[in-house]
């Protein structure tokens, strides 16, 4: 067994956060869990006790349950629970546990309460160094004997070979070499004359070339009938295929809307578009370019693009060039992969990385800070597919995977839900939220991916109405403009959708020029358009006063 | 009540980190010493510095409890709209095991991702192979499509191209091991333990749709399985603590699919 | 189809095919070749569909291609046995017999060996087996192996062939027509016939004769082994190999009876082929059939003694269950009785040891070792190895064009191959009448010459 050496890093540090902690945990008449840091351990040990003291006023509470867990880092950050153990007469409670990943491990103690008692809470850090993973590969056995069997065989192939070869080679060399006199042989008996005279070979492949042109004919029939099953009808549920008129396979891709109409132009003008992604030979982004862009924002004027493939935030300067102002590689320990969706306030830029954490960049690409959610202990940790924070530092986060939306304060605590967690299609939830603004009046809009429509909820959360119903084939973003028009990116029909205040449609931009929009951004009247492969589009909507729908 | 979880920094190799440090524990003693004040906080002021994300060594495996698999059926249907896959590919397969007495056990069976793959061994070109995450992966570049793993593996678990496939909508049209859509007609497919999303911390799309919570993805490295709804619990304490056993492995295929099954339930057909 | 009576000349009777190969001769080369272009359209259409045309299906993924691909290749063994095996035991019977054996061992082997291209789903990247081949897997064992056994047969068939070619080169004369001759003059090597010429021959012959054996018995137990590495029931076997080696010893002998048989009809070859070498033949037949009818028994009997996994409706006891006494029965049965019953019994009973009851008793063997090598292969796939039901596979309209494609190959192959090469092999005729006469002349083979 490896030596574990735990080193308690810089105590200090620790004994304030365990003060503060315990400080934080105390309630008027309630319980302290003062966690216990382990300390150094005897060489030869691989495992740490972790344990608690539980007390209420300083006197300790016997025989309660203390579970304790440890925060891993596998899919986000998750409370694993490594064990549990009930206090002791000193109102201790300890259980042994085997760190298996190098470096600063979190673990968290809790009482889950009782009658008499309040639940209560406490974390502690230890590093682990020189940890060993207990997973050992599985042994195949036969090992020496696996390793030369292929030599030998090989060996077996060669001579075999090796003697075919020395055979045909002696003979195609030999023979004519030894040609000589030979003794004579008997001639052959004259033939008879009733025999008939072979057909020459010659005209016999020439007669069989005749018959083949001759089956030809039925053969193009048969090869017409041969087809690959492009006899494809799409229908609503699922794509058919056939041959010989049965039906083979069937690819049913979830449930699809109803086809949709065709999306009618609105008028607009394209008034500046940037080339982003450039793909090489291959079809893949090059290597210098952007690669498939998420969305975009505007701050201090300036359109910012979140490359999150590439991890960066890049600028287009005034001259139309793109420049880098963030690099996650700068910082050893920022990733931006996989991140979705970024919004603009003032003059901070806020990206939700893809484990649920926003990343606050300044305006010139500097990072400001890092808001970590919350989540309340079992649930998921945050997917986000969607960001909107207002000037009240509320931070609105659709979180797509567990099909709901949260609002969170400024320190990543969670203040409200809408949405049940599991995905549905009422008026307070959702299937795999994606894209989420405000308006000018407060009011939330959150695009509702799975059931192909945009929710608008008040500021304070109570749902509004449906917008959008039975014109989106999959949205992903939204924006509003100051007219109340709503703008939702449409990622099957590739065009950007507009509805009036009242939700009706009002017409689609961007046909023929989209063809993955993924970001909407509105900005002093113009409609950004992040696409993701065909890069960024700007466009001036005309002013709905021209247009008299109702 | 929650207490914010913070991690202490951990010593990196880039040097702001020890400033970082220092500005992430003074954070948060403010943060602390604020919050029991109680004084309000201007917005965005108190966010802490990054944190340190190293790249973990990983071996992927999974378990699944029977004892909440109700059959639905829904990891069937998110791997198959992941992948674009048609309704003859299940890539993880719910057979449905009459038991005894009566009433039946659901068994998901997705790819065992075996150490001792009986189809990576029989393959005779090598587009069966193992990544450096144990996952075992078929590149359908170089497939001939002979179908011997598919005669080789025990489990059922591959499937053959018979048809060529749509095309996906979307940007979609570049397959690689990793992410094999469109699938390519006459090649062999199975399922990818959706490294896909595992590489950039997402749950794989069977476990992510189990609305049973019965399909655990696991780190055999760390030790780590988790679910959908945030349940993770240590592997290998689980294993021991409630039976866990894998399917067939006396074949010395040495799968990494658990199974847990309740009382009086049986595997067999 | 009688033509003019020849005079009992060897070199005449050997060489006739050659110019003047019988009034049927294009009527019957019509047909086939009609059958294999309807074949090779339906392969058309496999290559621009894929395998979904076939019956094939994600629980039975081998069908009838691998079938035809162990059943042809298995009855090319009927070359080795008679050429090869019995070349090194000095039976001086297999002569007349050798040549077209050794033609349909190589004609048998060359259509075997595209099955497996016929069966792959992407044909058009075989040469991965090159770039990326992975020593561990019986595919590449497989095309090693039959790679070079087809080299060594070809060896094998060529060798004796040169001093035919010569003959044919010096004595066919204007009969033969100018592309022949120009065939004979460059693959003769320029033999005369030396003494040197002759021990090269020999020494080489005895070469690849020693070498072919082993190989035969590779070839096949490699191709065995296609199926023994796995863990399916019925196949999970640690006696396929020699099973498999036996089963193609069988049929190949079967399928030289009805070559010869056939042959010998159409081109009145009755002086040098007696019913004395059918009953040779047909004493390697029988013990062959009870060999393979012992291999059988002992496979049925150690797993019909266990009956594993078949309380759960898997393993090799659902699949003899399923073989014996559910839906593979009548296959099964049928085989054992028209397969190895009733020809064992007609070889065996003198009264049917007669030509016409040795070809029909052969004829029985070649059709019935293609239904086994069928029931080694698709029973095995559709029985359950997870809990759920039993698979299903019934061939498409491909599969059979495409078989019967391979099966009407055979006869168009051997018509076209003696239409250039003597049918009867002089040069070992010779060779063999030359030992003979060496030896006192009291054994009975002596009156066989």
């Amino acid at each position: 067994m490896r030596l574990l050496r735990l080193v308690i890093i810089l105590a200090v540090g620790l004994a304030t956060l365990s003060a503060a902690t315990a400080a934080l945990a105390d309630e008027p008449g309630g319980v302290t869990l003062k966690p216990i840091p382990p300390g150094e351990k005897a060489p030869g040990q691989d495992s740490v006790v972790l344990s608690a003291q539980l007390t209420s006023d300083d006197s300790p509470i016997a025989g309660m349950p203390v579970t304790f867990y440890v925060v891993t880092t596998v899919f986000g950050e998750r409370l694993m629970k490594v064990g549990e153990a009930l206090s002791d007469a000193t109102g201790t409670a300890s259980v042994l546990y085997r760190p298996t990943w190098d470096g600063d491990i979190t673990a968290v103690a809790r009482f889950g309460g009782s009658a008499n008692y309040p639940a209560t809470q406490a974390s502690f850090h230890f590093q682990a160094t020189d940890t060993v993973s207990p997973w050992e590969p599985p042994k195949f056995g036969l090992e020496p004997i696996r390793q030369w069997l292929p030599f030998a065989v090989g060996l077996a192939v060669l001579a075999v070979l090796g003697s075919l070869g020395y055979a045909l080679g002696t003979t195609v060399l030999g023979i004519p070499a030894a040609a000589g006199r030979a003794p004579a042989t008997q001639p052959l008996p004259p033939w008879d004359s009733r025999v008939r005279r072979p057909m020459p070979v010659g005209r016999a492949l020439l007669g069989m070339a005749v018959l083949l042109a001759v089956a030809a004919v039925p053969a193009a029939m048969l090869i017409g009938r041969a087809r690959a099953p492009d006899d494809v009808t799409l229908s609503t549920q699922s794509i058919h295929y056939e041959h010989d008129g049965m039906p083979v396979g069937g690819v049913s891709p979830g449930a699809q809307p109803a086809p949709l109409p065709e999306t009618e132009p609105l008028a607009a003008t394209l008034v500046r578009s940037v080339q982003t992604t450039v793909f090489d030979a291959s079809g893949q982004p090059a290597a210098g370019s952007v690669s498939m862009p998420a969305d975009v924002a505007i701050t201090a004027g300036r359109i910012r693009i979140l490359d999150a493939n590439k991890g960066r935030v890049i600028t287009v300067t005034p001259d139309g060039t793109l420049a880098t102002i963030l690099d996650a590689a700068q910082y050893g320990d920022l990733s931006l992969h996989g991140a979705e969706a970024m919004t603009a306030l003032g003059e901070r830029l806020f990206i939700a990385a893809s484990d649920g954490t926003i990343i606050v960049v300044k305006s010139s690409g500097a990072v400001e800070g890092v808001i970590r959610p919350v989540v309340p202990a079992g649930q998921a940790p945050l997917t986000p597919g969607g960001i909107a924070v207002s000037e009240t530092g509320e931070i609105w986060i659709s979180d797509t995977a567990n099909h709901r939306v949260i609002l969170m304060n400024d320190s990543g605590e969670f203040e409200q839900v809408i949405g049940s967690g599991a995905p549905a299609d009422g008026d307070a939830e959702f299937n795999a939220p994606g894209g989420i603004t405000f308006d000018d009046d407060g009011n939330i809009y959150v695009v509702d991916t799975g059931n192909h429509v945009v929710k608008k909820f008040s500021p304070m959360g109570v749902f509004l109405e449906r917008i959008g119903e039975g014109r989106l084939g999959q949205p992903s973003s939204v924006a509003v403009d100051s007219d109340g028009r709503v703008f939702v990116s449409d990622e099957s029909a590739a065009v950007v959708s507009a509805f009036g205040p009242d939700g009706t449609y009002l017409g689609s931009i961007g046909q023929g020029q989209l063809q993955a929009p993924h970001g909407v951004k509105i900005e002093k009247g113009l409609v950004y358009v992040m696409d993701r492969l065909a890069g960024l589009f700007v466009y001036e909507a005309q002013p709905p006063a021209a247009a008299s729908r109702q | 009540m929650a207490v914010a979880v913070r991690r202490a920094k951990e010593n990196t190799r880039v040097t702001v980190s020890r400033r970082r440090l220092l500005q992430g524990l003074g954070g948060i003693a403010a943060l602390a010493a604020a919050g029991g004040l109680g004084i309000a906080r201007r917005p965005f002021s108190s966010a802490s510095g990054p944190a340190p994300k190293a790249k973990t060594k990983r071996r992927w495996g999974m378990v699944i409890d029977l004892r909440r698999c109700d059959g639905c059926k829904e990891c069937t249907g998110a791997c198959q709209n992941t992948h674009y896959l048609p309704n003859d590919h299940e890539w993880i397969k719910v057979y449905e095991v009459e038991q005894e007495n009566g009433g039946k056990v659901f068994m998901p069976r997705p790819c065992m991702q075996c150490e001792n793959p009986p189809c990576l061994k029989v393959c005779p070109v090598g587009a069966t192979f193992k990544n450096d995450e144990g996952v075992i992966l078929v590149d359908q570049d170089i497939c001939i499509g002979c179908r011997l793993c598919m005669a080789a593996c025990p489990y059922n678990a591959r499937y053959f191209n018979y048809w060529e496939q749509p095309k996906p909508p979307g940007p979609f049209d570049n397959p690689m091991p990793e992410y094999p859509v469109p699938q390519r007609r006459g090649t062999v497919g199975k399922c990818v333990l959706c490294v896909h999303y595992t590489q950039m911390g997402r749950l794989p799309a069977c476990v992510e749709a189990c609305r049973m919570d019965a399909i655990y993805i696991a780190d055999l490295e760390t030790g780590v399985m988790t679910n959908r709804s945030g349940e993770t619990y240590d592997l290998y304490t689980y294993l021991k603590e409630n039976d866990a056993f894998r399917y067939k492995e006396e074949l010395n295929t040495a799968p990494k699919v658990w199974y847990v099954t309740g009382h009086g339930q049986s595997l067999d057909g | 189809m009688a033509l003019a009576i020849e005079r009992d000349d060897l070199r005449a009777a050997a060489v006739r095919p050659i110019v003047s190969p019988g009034a049927l001769f294009w009527p019957l080369m019509i047909v086939f070749s009609m059958i294999v272009l309807g074949g090779a359209v339906a392969f058309l259409e496999q290559l621009q569909s894929g395998l979904g045309v076939t019956g094939l299906n994600q629980r039975v993924s081998w069908g009838f291609y691998i079938t035809d691909m162990v059943f042809f290749i298995g009855v090319s063994y009927g070359g080795a046995v008679t050429s090869a095996i019995l070349r090194l035991t000095n039976a001086p019977w297999r002569a007349p017999l050798a040549r077209m054996a050794e033609a349909m061992a190589l004609v048998t082997l060359m259509i075997g060996s595209l099955f497996p291209i016929i069966d792959l789903g992407r044909p058009d990247r075989m040469y991965n087996l090159l770039l990326h081949g992975q020593v561990g897997s019986p595919v590449l064992w497989d095309v090693v192996a039959i790679n070079t056994y087809m080299a060594a047969t070809l060896i094998f068939l060529m060798l004796p062939l040169i001093p035919d070619i010569a003959f044919c080169r010096d004595h066919l004369g204007p009969a033969a027509g100018r592309m022949r001759k120009l065939l004979y003059d460059r693959l003769s090597l320029g033999w005369q016939g030396t003494a040197q010429q002759k021990h090269i021959l020999e020494r080489n012959m005895t070469i690849v004769a020693v070498t072919i054996i082993p190989l035969a018995v590779m070839v096949h137990s490699v191709l065995a082994w296609l199926f023994g590495m796995t863990v399916r029931p019925g196949w999970n076997s640690t006696i396929f190999a020699p099973y498999f080696v036996v089963g193609a010893l069988f049929s190949g002998v079967a399928a030289v009876i009805l070559v010869v048989a056939t042959f010998r009809k159409a081109y009145n070859l009755d002086a040098f082929i007696t019913e004395q070498h059918f009953k040779y033949l047909a004493n390697i037949l029988l013990a062959l059939g009870m060999g393979y009818a012992y291999f059988l028994f002992a496979e049925t009997l150690t797993e019909g003694y266990k009956m594993e996994g078949f309380g759960a409706g898997e393993g090799s006891g659902a699949l003899l269950q399923e073989t014996l006494l559910g839906k593979y029965a009548p296959l099964f049965w049928g085989f054992v009785l028209g397969g190895l019953a009733l020809p064992i019994a007609i070889l065996a009973l003198p009264p049917t040891r007669k030509i016409p009851g040795i070809v029909a008793a052969s004829a029985l063997v070649v059709v019935a070792m293609w239904l086994k090598r069928f029931l080694i292969v698709v029973p095995a796939m559709a029985t359950p190895i997870m809990p759920v039901g039993w698979g299903a596979y019934f061939p498409s309209r491909v599969e059979i064009a495409v078989t019967l494609a391979a099966a009407a190959a055979v006869p168009l192959l051997l018509m076209l191959f003696f239409r250039f090469f003597p049918i009867i092999s002089i040069y070992e005729m010779e060779e063999v009448a030359e030992h003979e006469s060496e030896r006192p002349p009291q054994s009975a083979t002596a009156e066989v010459l």
